[in-house]
């Protein structure tokens, strides 16, 4: 009695905005040198317009080749290119994953346990994922919406216990920088959305509503976002610019009658997050490998861990190494090239072709 | 690694041998009789009694204590010894004696001669005759059996005191008292190579969905084993194949709540000699319902199903959050508390992961100790459980006040959902090792593990996850809000529809 795994539109789109969410709580001015202003929200909106803009490419091979992913169309051509595309793919997302990764790293090193050496703890926290990766898609998927759901309660008791402490003296008026410097944040931030990569690998596993799911939750990241960030000005100001992680901040801020402060509650945002963050990036890679290395999936999953292990240790060993994998010309180069590039240039060599 | 733990296993045990090969009647009575009789010898329970029917030699073989002697006398013996057979009758012998002796209930007809000892053993009176092409087998089931009694794990407040018992009969019997629909089917399987235990797969045809009693019944037809003494020894092979701490195999005492889950479209196993029963597709918050959410008001249903799984949450992580926040996050605490907490556990010996760990383990023994020990020296067990965990270890300084107290809320919280004990007990440990090693970190990762490994079981298609995940909005009518009877009653769930 055992179906294909397939999970819904709702599911897909929830996953990814956990994902996405992950890069927002974990967002660090410090870490992202150069592309700090103080006042996000009207990075929020130009964000979202160029994401859209950015992933019209993938839309168009998504409707024109329904059920194919940029690797097994290559594969209608050339078997050799398919498995080279995988290798590539897989490649790429396995280094997404390794920033993520070592970004929290670096907050749990920093942050929750300073004198403690995290290196095991993070090795067994990459095994947790794989394992995640391997009960399935659908498995991440509905543990997602429980994962979220006890996210964004996590996140709105923060929000509410830490409202007392806003002002308005915080907030500096829009456009007070110029909008060149919020069109490049708003860029910038779009770069570094790597579930744009993964959406094309998990459309044709998808069945449901795509357009109401999508529409549903692009309008719930946009304002969950600009709540977010309201918060955090409005809380933190300028103070925001000078914390290695000012979501953190914010929760230490927080007061609870009980509990003197919530950053145990940011804590599990942030790991619930890049559990499945990461085993979903896991999950993806595997699949792409499947054939090309091998093709037991176990297997596969072993060598992400151990590439991902190595990988975000060596991207957390200072700062300026994490912050150099993290810019936009690699990071953002990577994804605009898996995201934009190959995905035009597969519609325009199948154009007119049946598949 | 493996070949060699099977090596050694191999050493010690012999495979399990399927003993009912089929033996046919040869048509030779001495054969026949001489095969029941070597296979019966040296069992003094096993009685038999030669004579003759109208002529022919007959040997009836019944087991003392399982058939009831006076029924074997009056309503076999007697009419068999009585009857006259014309020798111009053409009809077979075995027509004669199943159509004109025998005036009771149950009769079985059987070539094969490994057939009869199960039914022998079953309190069937069992009569070969020359010259039939048939063994006979007359119900004379005359064995001690217990009463149905109220339940003992399953306990209601408002619902019936009735429970299954070990006859499979008088189970399924409770079952047709609650439905009284000729839809209730019970199909009988045999399983264990040596007991023969027969179980009972029960579902209602007009609803259930037939794929899972299709794999059900495959299931337990694949089962090797030995002998069948619990019917929950089948749960493993009716379970999902995906390892996880949580079984996806619902199991109740009383015949009231599984009636209600067979009206949902599920299958129930029953085994004889087993007071439970088994059904399937199951799904996590069923754990969190009992029958008596259905006779509460819904709003007080939705308080204590809540309620339920707050002391579920509780049971399982508070040992392991409390560990985590002394030993790492103490300054998650208020100052008054955190200061109270540290000169309790100041003065113990014990690091505290240790200190839970051990209180743990010590209430383990003392639960274990309560359920194995004979009742007259019960309230013992209680005493000093009390005492030594409660009054003097925490007077001698072994340990603080606060994780005793800790201790009790986990405990009478894994009671309120004990259908969840198992998975539970492990946890707690595995939480307050994980808590005492990372922290928070370890915490949240396991747990959002725990939520993962849930969300994967699927066994019949069904999601364990469900109603949650996938949502099914139509589902939440009962899962933790209930609504009122007079919605609730026109329409019953169906359990298929949750397939994914």
């Amino acid at each position: 009695m055992i179906k294909k795994e397939r999970i819904s539109f709702f599911q897909l789109f929830a996953l990814l905005y956990t994902c996405r969410l992950l890069t927002v709580v974990t967002f660090s001015p410090t870490l992202n040198d150069g592309e700090l202003n103080g006042n996000y929200l009207p990075d929020i909106f130009f964000f979202i317009v160029f994401l859209l803009l950015m992933i019209i490419p993938e839309a168009l091979f998504i409707k024109r080749f329904s059920g194919f992913t940029p690797v097994s169309l290559i594969k209608e051509q050339s078997d050799f290119f398919s498995k080279s595309a995988a290798l590539f793919y897989s490649l790429v997302l396995l280094f997404f994953a390794s920033v993520s990764v070592s970004r929290f790293y670096i907050f749990t090193t920093s942050v929750i346990f300073p004198e403690k050496n995290m290196s095991f703890l993070l090795v067994v926290s990459i095994l947790v994922c794989a394992y995640s990766a391997f009960l399935g898609l659908e498995a991440t998927a509905r543990g997602n919406i429980v994962l979220l759901f006890i996210i964004i309660i996590g996140i709105a008791s923060i929000l509410f216990f830490v409202r007392n402490e806003m002002s308005l003296y915080n907030f500096e008026p829009i456009y007070s920088d110029s909008v060149g410097s919020y069109l490049k944040s708003g860029f910038f931030a779009a770069l570094r959305t790597v579930e744009a990569t993964l959406l094309m690998f998990l459309v044709p596993k998808c069945s449901g509503k795509a357009k109401k799911s999508a529409a549903f939750w692009l309008l719930f990241f946009f304002f969950s976002l600009s709540v977010l960030f309201v918060f955090l000005n409005g809380v933190s100001g300028v103070f925001a610019e000078t914390q290695l992680f000012p979501f953190y901040s914010l929760a230490v801020i927080a007061r609870f009658p009980f509990f003197d402060r919530l950053d145990a509650v940011i804590t599990a945002v942030f790991i619930f997050s890049i559990l499945v963050k990461t085993s979903l990036i896991f999950y993806v890679s595997a699949e792409l490998l499947n054939g090309v290395l091998s093709k037991d999936r176990r297997v596969n999953l072993l060598l992400c861990s151990a590439l991902v292990s190595v990988l975000s240790l060596v991207l957390s060993l200072n700062l300026g190494v994490h912050k150099a994998a993290n810019s936009p010309y690699i990071f953002g180069g990577l994804m605009l090239l898996t995201t934009v590039i190959i995905p035009s240039v597969l519609i325009i060599k199948f154009k007119g072709k049946k598949v | 690694m493996n070949s060699f733990f099977d090596r050694k296993e191999k050493e010690v045990t012999r495979p399990v041998k399927n003993e009912n090969a089929v033996v046919f009647l040869s048509g030779n009575y001495e054969t026949d009789r001489s095969f029941l009789k070597t296979r019966l010898e040296k069992s003094s329970d096993v009685l038999f009694r030669d004579f003759l029917i109208s002529g022919k030699r007959a040997m009836l073989v019944f087991c003392d204590g399982l058939s009831e002697s006076v029924l074997v006398n009056e309503a076999i013996l007697k009419p068999l010894t009585n009857i006259k057979i014309s020798p111009f009758n053409n009809g077979k012998i075995e027509n004669i004696i199943a159509e004109k002796t025998y005036s009771g209930t149950d009769l079985k007809r059987i070539k094969n001669l490994n057939e009869v000892f199960p039914l022998l053993f079953s309190g069937f009176c069992i009569l070969l005759c020359e010259d039939a092409g048939e063994i006979i087998a007359f119900s004379a089931q005359g064995f001690i059996k217990r009463s149905v009694d109220q339940p003992f794990t399953e306990v209601e407040e408002k619902g019936s005191m009735e429970s299954f018992v070990e006859n499979l009969t008088d189970n399924i019997s409770l079952l047709r008292r609650k439905l009284k629909t000729p839809f209730l089917k019970a199909e009988q399987l045999k399983v264990g190579s040596t007991s023969n235990t027969r179980v009972c797969v029960c579902y209602l045809d007009d609803r259930v969905k037939k794929e899972y009693v299709d794999e059900i019944k495959k299931r337990l037809e694949g089962v090797e084993i030995d002998s069948l003494l619990s019917v929950d020894m089948l749960t493993e092979f009716l379970d999902s194949d995906r390892l996880s701490l949580f079984s996806s195999v619902g199991r109740t005492e009383r015949p009231d709540t599984l009636s209600s889950k067979l009206t949902e479209g599920r299958v129930a196993v029953l085994a004889d000699g087993s007071p439970y029963a088994l059904f399937v597709p199951f799904v996590f918050s069923e754990h969190f319902q009992t029958l008596d959410d259905y006779s509460f008001h819904p709003y007080y249903s939705l308080f204590i199903r809540l309620l339920r799984l707050f002391c579920f949450f509780i049971s399982v992580m508070l040992p392991g959050l409390y560990v985590a926040v002394c030993v790492y996050h103490q300054e998650v605490l208020s100052q008054p508390l955190l200061v109270e907490i540290a000169v309790q556990e100041n003065v113990t010996p014990f690091s505290i992961t240790v200190e839970a760990l051990v209180v743990h383990l010590m209430y383990e023994i003392v639960r274990e100790a309560g359920i194995r020990m004979p009742k007259a020296v019960g309230h013992a067990v209680s005493i000093v459980g009390a005492l030594v965990i409660g009054e003097a270890a925490v007077t001698a300084g072994i340990i603080a006040a606060p994780m005793v107290i800790i201790v009790a809320l986990t405990a009478i919280g894994s009671f309120v959902v004990s259908s969840l004990y198992e998975s539970v007990s492990v946890l707690r440990l595995l939480f307050i090792i994980i808590g005492g090693v990372s922290g928070f970190f370890g915490i949240m990762l396991f747990f959002g593990l725990i939520i993962i490994n849930i969300s994967s079981l699927n066994p019949y298609n069904v999601p364990f996850s469900a109603t949650f995940i996938p949502s099914n909005i139509g589902a939440f009518r009962d899962t933790f809000f209930r609504e009122g009877w007079k919605k609730l009653g026109k329409r019953t769930l169906e359990i298929n529809s949750l397939e994914k």
